[in-house]
């Protein structure tokens, strides 16, 4: 018998098994798959296709979430939606809190990276900045932060105006009734990236002119959380530069030790913890976090992406203060921030902030790729979850 | 749109959307950020004809739009990288199978096209062909035959990078030599 069987594409077949088919149709493509041996091949294969394909992204849902405060249940978030309703008419690029609230994303690594520091090859850390700034914070948090008067940075304004043309250029109405594909284009997300993106770079430091090269890595992303800002208790504490070779000298130590730290099995379970340097962290600490500082735990680190992280963080205008604790005054809409950090084990850096000006939210962000580009969530940086500042 | 209205988009979308921009993002945090913005796009609408297919789109050109602006620097960091790869560390391989799997799955995904990747994904959300064509401007009947591209590349692509990690782990790779 010759093949009079009309054999059906793979499409509708997966359209079938979708139950995208019409009745008629879902008829014939049924008949056929049950004379024809090929195409119920095609079917069943098709069946394990699309079993296959739902279990591979199955996997991709083993991410880690719910660190950021006010962000887990369905009824926070509602809340927090309600609330920006609420506060329409006070746009967002009009809050001085949100202007200044350009977040940091401090990018660590898996991957490995050259900093050219004289070269337009450059890739400065400030670039690697990112705005969180239209991110609600808790209403608790948002509570404790006094308006302010003082004229946006230019780069919200920027933002701002191009959010009023994007305004104009497309009202809601029209987008109630555009098809859907081609609804307005969405730009709040890089807009709030501008204003980071603008932020000056720091200054580069004698020991990173000297470096020719200086290599950092990234591993993937981490998570955020919201600060207060207390107003009344920021205050910047600047220590003075040690001698630039003891300075260097001790950087070398530090990542060294980084370096060795073995991974540990189960990253940032505190029994894991090793104390690497921990020569006068503790001093260091309420001297650089101060009071008002509010304290973060980058945790699930893997222990070369901690010797990178610190050593990336080094690139932002490190003032050393001691071989355990690093800091930094951060510049341009961050202005009068105070960041310190340290490594507290082979897989965990503390990181506190203090803000000395009406910084509402931070975000911290381990972000990069892999060196091949392909082993983004291998070794995917965990989350910073806020701990308790000791003194 | 009033609350209730507001209240029932969000218990009906807000967590397919999230899964969906977690599968596409790789990071839950910043899938729940750019779903909120999405809800708070909805909320300026008076109605919405065929809101999950427009929820949808609308997340889709949030994340696009974003992952513009961010390529041309990854790209100039990743050839960087490359360069200096033999000159640092491995990174070490993790223990959790869990996050290997899903780094081969996202490698996977990621070598799909983006029309095929995007169909995909709101497929596995329960969008129907329908919807999908909405959101990604492709004509109704051909639906199927991108979901069957990507579903097959997907698997195929998978498998290929297990056996390749097989391999690898097996000592057979002389690449990083």
């Amino acid at each position: 018998m010759t093949d009079r069987h009309e054999h059906i594409d793979e499409g509708t077949i997966h359209a079938w098994l979708d139950g995208a088919l019409p009745p008629d149709e879902s008829t014939r493509v049924e008949a056929v798959a049950q004379s024809c041996p090929e195409c119920a091949a095609l079917v069943a294969e098709a069946r394990g296709l699309i079993a296959a394909s739902s279990r591979i992204l199955s996997s991709l849902d083993a991410v880690p979430a719910g660190v950021i405060p006010g962000s887990g249940a369905h009824g926070d978030q509602l809340a927090a939606l309600r609330a920006r309703r609420r506060a329409s008419t006070h746009r967002w690029w009009q809050d001085r809190r949100v202007m200044v609230a350009a977040s940091l994303v401090f990018v660590a690594g898996a991957s490995s990276l050259v900093l050219r520091q004289s070269s337009e090859d450059v890739v400065s850390p400030a670039t690697q900045l990112t705005a969180e700034s239209d991110r609600p914070a808790p209403d608790s948090m948002l509570s404790a932060v006094p308006p302010t008067a003082a004229p946006a940075p230019t780069a919200t304004r920027e933002s701002e105006a191009r959010d009023r043309k994007s305004e104009q250029t497309n009202p809601a109405a029209d987008m109630a009734q555009t098809k859907v594909a081609t609804a307005p284009r969405v730009d709040s997300v890089d807009e709030r990236k501008v204003v980071a993106e603008k932020v000056a770079a720091p200054p580069p430091t004698a020991a990173a002119n000297e470096a020719r090269r200086t290599d950092f890595a990234t591993v993937g992303r981490g998570a955020a959380d919201s600060l207060a800002i207390q107003r009344d208790r920021a205050a910047v504490i600047q220590r003075p530069l040690r001698q630039e070779g003891t300075r260097q000298a001790l950087q070398q130590v530090a990542a060294d030790s980084f370096a060795r730290a073995p991974a540990a099995p189960t990253p940032g379970t505190g029994a894991q913890r090793r104390s690497i340097g921990a020569i006068g962290g503790a001093a260091a600490m309420a001297d650089a976090a101060g009071p008002g500082g509010t304290c973060y735990r980058l945790n699930g680190l893997t222990a070369p992406a901690v010797a990178d992280t610190v050593r990336l963080l080094n690139q932002m205008a490190p003032v050393l203060s001691d071989p355990s604790w690093f800091r930094t005054q951060l510049f341009g809409a961050l202005r009068d921030t105070t960041l310190a950090w340290r490594s507290i084990d082979s897989v965990t850096v503390e990181l506190r902030a203090r803000f000395g000006s009406d910084t509402s939210a931070v975000r911290f962000r381990i972000d990069g790729v892999a060196p091949d580009g392909r082993s983004l969530s291998r070794v995917r940086i965990e989350f910073a979850t806020r701990v308790a500042c000791p003194r | 749109m009033n609350d209730d209205e507001l209240e029932r988009l969000f218990r009906l979308y807000h967590a397919p959307l999230v899964r969906y921009l977690t599968r596409r993002l790789g990071d839950r945090d910043w899938a729940e950020e750019v779903a909120q913005e999405v809800f708070l796009r909805a909320l300026r609408q008076e109605s919405l004809k065929s809101e999950r297919s427009w929820l949808f789109a609308v997340a889709t050109n949030l994340v696009r739009d974003e992952a513009r602006r961010t390529a041309r620097q990854r790209k100039h960091l990743m050839v960087l990288a490359e360069q200096e790869r033999d000159s640092v560390f491995e990174p070490p391989p993790t223990t959790a199978e869990t996050a290997h799997e899903a780094a081969i799955a996202r490698q996977a995904l990621e070598s799909l096209a983006e029309r095929d990747r995007l169909a995909l994904l709101m497929r596995e959300e329960g969008l129907n062909y329908e919807e999908i064509a909405a959101a990604l401007e492709l004509s109704v009947g051909s639906v199927g035959t991108t979901l069957a591209r990507a579903r097959r590349r997907l698997a195929e692509t998978y498998e290929s990078l297990q056996k390749g990690e097989g391999r690898r782990a097996a000592g057979g790779d002389d690449h990083d030599r």
